[in-house]
């Protein structure tokens, strides 16, 4: 035997063959293999060993198979028979799966969503946006650039592919006919932007479309909603009831987890003619996207080299040097132009998710193994008669199986039915249909594969080596109340459910606090309407009309609105500027009222004097931050320059208001009279007779604007706009907070279940021997008393931290005093002792005869 | 009740008479109906015929050219042997006047 068998096909036959036989049948093949070596050569015998093996391996796993089905037959018929007798304790079980795994479907859809962030582009690894960055400032790298950049890149650098910009159209009033209508989901882009990014055409090419300045490009349900059944192409738009567009393409809907989002398109230029931008100015910086992808064989770090200083070349030397790079699209959601990102939230949605999954596999395993004392008579008698380890493990695990896939099943249903609700509490349009995901329902099956597998070991290890000997004593305690690897689940399961209470309480209690947060000015009493054209021309006229209604205590006009007036202007200079201070403040046009309309108080000096309109911009009012940002002692009365302008004087200090949503500081402010930025009419109305006066205003709107749809809007819900999407965190972070707790305690209720109906006969004794009810309720709740006590102490600290973090991101935030804990802490306990109490109570409360006359 | 294969295998076994092992068995089960069996429906029939308690394993002596490891041998069982006997009978029964000629008449 000097000649070795092939090996793969030994190694076949080592896995296909049972283990008995194993030796043996190698052996075998070996022996007779040698004799075939010795007799016509190695070669032959090789060959003939591998037909062999070929030829044995259907037999002999169709000998296998056959014997596991019958077994496997047998283990499901007993598995039914098991749950229709424990009928409880499989409904419980399957509900706290089924919606753990619903859950968990859920978060994954919602974390796909999330990563999947523009994967609907083909070319995503190839689309990068060209930025702006500072090397002595990294937080502020992001897309600001001037208008004429990104056709001059490409035309002057011949390693760009494709280049396009994109910018968000904000709010259009938008009219087909006599349909009239604000959209708010638009953008004006270049043509290339369909070679870059890929949106599917239903009619005509889009990209030559946008080639024509005076066209528009729609989607499917913006056409729908304007134009019916009706074929859109041909057909003419009105924007802003001046200029008429021709649609020139429709568009398939873009997908909602797309960064570049529209519901139409305009050609860029229209930018410039909506805005009064000019496009060729390399001064002014605008907030578009500028994308490019790179021709072949150029390496993107390699080509941000060369761009670096493109900017350098057209920007005043006086400034602070800003540089450009690329930055890849794939990844921007997650991570942000500074790591800003949803990543955070990825994170913690799949941590909640595997918290919940957790606490269904906790209970899972608590009641299979509570169960095994019942069980152990019948797992004894099995080994009895010869059922291995192996054999009972298989059975358990079989059980097991059948609340899984149905709880599978279920959960499927169970996201199915209430999807639209959860896509309107996350602010998501996530679709979902079995068929049209199979990836990710494959992964939610290995899921609950696995949660089976994980749930299953313990209790399939823990039933399997029961002795026989003990376990057909009726004595016998095996997995009996006072099992510690229990209790230590129970704590676990608890401790989670505290943590998650305490952070819905924490961010709740905190968005109620930036809800009631006084910004320092009359938030209650504002209102605002975009200023059209028509409204800004004749603005004046329209102020003293409105000012005739007695309810209106005062009307200004401003750029922004006074919660979120951030608008960085550089280029400043004032008298004594310390050579290291940036000439960079926050730009506010304002009118002379504003700050008696908003509440605004004046700590030195006063408004405005002149009611110039002839954009002199020689009165500047500051806010206090700015008094310390201009390092200048007391600016009263100093020359400050803005841009090319002559100078002019500060005549006004004002106290801090909160300019920016709080998450950030107070941010240094100056004030001045620009008409030119007038964006928005402000009105501050007493809260009696509302609705007449909003009938008083749009009249008055009416009259002056017949053309524009009349909407008026409180400030205070622009404001709570600012936090929407960590509000929606919020409430699905409360959703799963509550679905855990409710699969905690469905957990807790069977184990009550189970201890009560395991003492029974003990609490019988007790009342007959004169125990009273309350003092047998308190016996038996006070095993879970303790695991709650304990599980709270485990969760104080984790929650602590993680609240700690989360709250670090806003700038005004409320402490963490120890009450939020104790109140968390009691409320879980309160529910819990609810859950357990129910049957403690009913069985304390039963006649004692039952329960003797029992077993 | 034996099948056809079974019965083969049985009777290979005891032809054998003691030095019945893998690659014996196959060698004796073509000899004797012509059939080629791989090992692994071989082995798939052993098991078949152990678990009806029809045949025995016995271990050989250790032997030099597999390193010192036993040989597995099979012995017939008592009711092996009953059930070959009734094979037998049973065969003869089912068979009772009837020979090839009988099939020739159309």
């Amino acid at each position: 035997m000097s000649t070795r068998p092939p090996r793969l096909a030994e190694s076949l036959m080592r896995r296909l063959s049972w283990p008995e036989d194993r030796e043996s049948l190698l052996d075998n093949l070996a022996e007779e293999y040698g004799e075939r070596a010795a007799a016509r050569g190695p070669k032959r015998a090789g060959w003939w060993y591998r037909f062999q093996a070929a030829k044995s391996a259907l037999p002999l796993i169709g000998f296998e198979t056959y014997w596991r089905t019958v077994m496997f037959s047998h283990y499901l018929k007993t598995a039914f028979r098991h749950h229709r007798k424990q009928r409880n304790y499989f409904l419980i079980n399957l509900a706290g799966l089924a919606i753990g795994l619903a859950a968990c479907l859920f978060i994954m859809l919602w974390v796909q969503d999330e990563v999947g962030f523009d994967a609907c582009h083909n070319r995503l690894d190839d689309i990068y946006f060209v930025v702006q960055y500072r090397p002595d400032d990294p937080g502020r790298t992001g897309p600001s650039l001037p208008a004429p950049l990104i056709p001059e890149l490409k035309a002057t650098r011949p390693e760009i592919e494709r280049a396009a910009r994109y910018l968000d159209a904000r709010r259009r009033l938008f009219s087909v006919g006599d349909k009239t209508a604000y959209e708010s989901s638009g953008g004006f882009a270049d043509p290339e932007l369909f070679d870059i990014f890929s949106f599917s055409s239903l009619a005509s090419d889009p990209k030559t479309a946008l080639k024509d300045p005076n066209t528009i490009v729609l989607t499917q349900s913006l056409a729908r909603r304007y134009f019916g059944a009706a074929d859109p192409v041909g057909k003419t738009v009105k924007l802003e009831n001046r200029y008429v567009f021709t649609v020139g393409a429709v568009l398939e809907d873009i997908p909602g987890n797309s960064t570049v989002r529209f519901d139409y398109l305009l050609p860029f230029e229209n930018f410039g003619r909506f805005d009064g931008v000019e496009l060729d100015n390399w001064g002014r910086y605008e907030g578009y996207l500028g994308f490019v992808t790179l021709n072949r064989n150029v390496r993107p770090d390699s080509f941000s080299d060369k761009i670096r200083d493109e900017l350098r070349r057209h920007e005043d030397p006086a400034h602070k040097p800003t540089f450009l790079k690329l930055h890849p699209l794939k990844g921007i959601r997650l991570r942000g132009f500074n790591h800003d990102g949803t990543k955070t939230s990825v994170w913690m949605f799949s941590a909640i998710a595997a918290l919940v999954l957790l606490i269904a596999c906790i209970n899972f395993v608590n009641l299979t193994t509570a169960q095994a004392v019942k069980r152990a008579a019948e797992i004894g008698l099995r080994k009895v008669v010869g059922a291995s380890k192996t054999v009972i493990r298989r059975q358990i695990y079989t059980e097991l199986a059948v609340v899984v896939t149905a709880a599978f099943f279920v959960a499927i249903g169970l996201v199915a039915a209430f999807l639209p609700k959860l896509n309107a509490l996350s602010g998501k349009t996530i679709a979902f249909s079995p068929a049209g995901k199979t990836g990710l329902v494959v992964i939610v099956l290995g899921l609950a594969v696995f949660t089976a597998a994980v749930s299953g070991l313990y209790p399939a290890f823990c039933l399997s080596s029961l002795r026989p000997s003990r376990a057909m004593k009726p004595s016998a305690s095996t997995g009996s109340s006072r099992s510690p690897f229990r209790k230590s689940l129970v704590v676990v399961q608890f401790a989670i459910s505290v943590v998650l209470i305490i952070s819905t309480f924490v961010f709740s209690l905190q968005m109620r606090y930036i809800k009631r947060k006084e910004l320092g000015f009359d938030k209650a009493h504002l209102m605002y309407l975009e200023l059209s054209e028509n409204l800004k021309t004749r603005f004046d006229g329209v102020k003293q009309e409105l000012l005739r209604n007695p309810e209106i205590r005062g009307v200004t006009t401003s750029v922004s609105l006074p919660a979120n007036a951030l608008n960085l202007a550089g280029g400043l200079d004032w008298e004594g500027r310390p050579a290291d201070v940036e000439g960079q403040l926050n730009f506010v046009s304002v009118d002379k009222d504003y700050f008696q309309t908003v509440g605004i108080e004046f700590v030195e000096g006063g408004t405005f004097q002149s009611t110039a309109r002839n954009q002199r911009l020689d009165e500047f009012i500051v806010n206090e931050k700015a008094v310390e940002a201009m390092k200048v002692g007391n600016p009263m009365g100093r020359s400050f320059k803005m841009w090319d302008r002559p100078p002019g004087r500060v005549i006004g200090i004002v106290k801090n208001v909160h300019n920016a949503p709080l998450y950030q500081d107070i941010r240094p402010a100056f004030y001045v009279q620009f008409p030119a930025f007038y964006n928005y009419l402000i009105l501050n109305v007493k809260s009696e007779r509302l609705p007449q006066t909003i009938d008083f205003i749009r009249d008055v709107y009416e009259k002056v604007n017949p053309e524009y749809p009349f909407e008026v809007h409180f400030l205070d819900e622009a404001i709570d706009r600012y936090y929407q999407s960590e509000a929606q965190r919020g409430s699905l972070i409360t959703a799963f907070t509550g679905l855990a707790l409710f699969i905690s305690c469905l957990g807790l209720f069977g184990l009550s279940l189970f201890l009560t109906e395991q003492r029974t006969r003990e609490i019988g004794i007790r009342k007959t021997l004169g125990a009273t009810a309350s003092h047998l309720v308190g016996l038996m709740l006070k095993d879970f008393l303790w695991l709650v006590a304990l599980a709270n102490l485990v969760a104080w600290p984790a929650a602590y931290y993680v609240m700690k973090t989360w709250l670090q991101k806003f700038a005004y935030r409320i402490s963490l005093g120890p009450s939020i804990f104790l109140i968390s802490g009691l409320t879980v306990m309160a529910v819990a002792l609810a859950t357990a109490g129910f049957r403690a109570v009913k069985s304390a409360l039963a006649n004692p005869v039952h329960a003797l006359r029992q077993v | 009740m034996l099948s056809k294969a079974e019965e083969i295998v049985l009777l290979a076994i005891w032809r054998l008479d003691g030095d019945a092992y893998g690659v014996t068995i196959r060698r004796q089960v073509k000899k004797d109906s012509g059939k080629v069996y791989t090992y692994g429906t071989l082995y798939g029939l052993l098991r078949q015929l152990a678990s009806k308690e029809l045949i025995e394993k016995r271990l050989g002596p250790p032997t030099p050219e597999k390193g010192g490891r036993r040989k597995t041998y099979f012995d017939l069982t008592r009711n092996g042997i009953a059930s070959l006997k009734e094979a037998i009978t049973e065969h003869r029964r089912v068979w009772k006047d009837l020979g090839e000629w009988s099939f020739d008449k159309t």
